[in-house]
């Protein structure tokens, strides 16, 4: 028994969410079809195979009846004319605002930034900001803070050997043998 | 008559507040129109405070014969750069565009002379507008007369009268 296919012209039935199942009344030769895996009573529309094949045939056709000119490709040419709308570039304007003898103390550092682009091409601004903290209270800051965090993963042994040192203040000699206590083994 | 050119910074006046548009007559065939998101440190929130009737510098955002110009007042990475509503006082007059390309040369002698007279804010916009701000109302008035009139003046006459001018 021959299934119920669409013919790519016509509008496809059986797409998806169509009604009309993709049946035979002999179930033997559901199961021939190319895509084997699939169960022939789940199966609604086409195959992807046929699908594919569908898809072409119409894009062929679609092609096939676009025109297209059988002329050679025309270089474009080079123009050296440029159209510009603004008087900005030309003459190298300045910029709008202009504040003279300290009326707008804010215009006048904007009037030195911006005709400074002009003129310099892209200063690099100094990457460094003013800081709130100077680079000497940042080192000093490191340096007990890879302390204070290095404490935090000390064994309770080594944290006590912390407490006396900070006591003697000598980090030599005693603590050192403290903090190895190895194992005693009981004296029979 | 001018006509809008995108990045040109012009200074517009407020003529409608709809919504979260305001209309701005920039001297063209067409309103401009800025957003209120438009300026700096604006969210939805914490809105500009403009007026109709307020003095606004921005520039162009879109500008071409298809469409409504909008404007902005803040550059591409979002600082305002000298940019939005003009402050309180001051007067806004008009000249033709030829001397704002005049002055805003680089090296404008009218404007380095005028400098040297008294302290003064000047804003200029390239639709032909300019404001002017100085200490005293007779201050501002002899400035706008002075830009006014620089047009037409050769450069001894101007001299002479802002010779005149600092010698009183």
């Amino acid at each position: 028994m021959t299934a119920f296919r669409a013919s790519p012209l016509q509008p496809r039935l059986g797409e998806a969410g169509s009604e009309i199942p993709f049946c035979s009344i002999n179930p033997q030769d559901a199961a021939g079809d190319p895509g084997g895996a699939e169960s022939w009573f789940m199966q609604r529309g086409l195959d992807s195979q046929t699908k594919k094949q569908l898809e072409e045939e119409e894009k062929k056709i679609i092609s096939e009846e676009h025109w297209y000119l059988d002329l050679p490709d025309l270089k474009e040419k080079e123009s050296f004319i440029i159209e510009e709308r603004s008087f900005m570039p030309c003459e190298d304007l300045l910029y709008g605002r202009m504040s003279f003898k300290g009326f707008n103390p804010e215009v006048e550092k904007l009037m030195i930034q911006m005709n400074s682009k002009y003129k310099e091409e892209e200063i690099e601004e100094d990457n460094k900001m003013e800081a709130d903290v100077s680079d000497e209270e940042m080192a000093r800051r490191y340096e007990t803070l890879v302390g204070t965090i290095g404490k935090k993963f000390l064994r309770k042994r080594d944290q006590r050997v912390l407490q006396d040192e900070d006591e003697d203040g000598n980090s030599n000699t005693r603590p050192i043998k403290k903090a190895k206590k190895k194992f005693l083994k009981p004296q029979d | 008559q001018y006509v809008p050119v995108k990045g040109d910074h012009v200074i517009g006046i407020v003529t409608a507040k709809t919504g979260d548009v305001f209309k701005l007559d920039v001297g063209g065939s067409e309103q401009a129109s800025v957003s209120y998101l438009a300026f700096e440190g604006a969210t939805k929130r914490n809105r500009p405070n403009v007026q109709v009737g307020d003095l606004i510098y921005g520039q162009f955002l879109v500008a071409n014969k298809d469409m409504e110009p909008e404007m902005v007042c803040i550059d591409g990475s979002g600082r305002s750069n000298g940019m939005g509503i003009i402050g309180q006082d001051g007067f806004l007059f008009k000249v033709s565009l030829g001397l704002i390309r005049k002055l805003l040369a680089p090296k404008c002698e009218i404007i380095q002379e005028l400098s040297q007279l008294y302290p003064f804010e000047l804003v200029l916009g390239m639709n032909g507008r300019i404001w002017v701000k100085a200490k005293t109302i007779q201050q501002t008035l002899i400035l706008v007369n002075i830009l006014e009139a620089c047009e037409y003046m050769t450069a001894e006459q101007r001299k002479q009268a802002l010779a005149k001018l600092s010698g009183n």
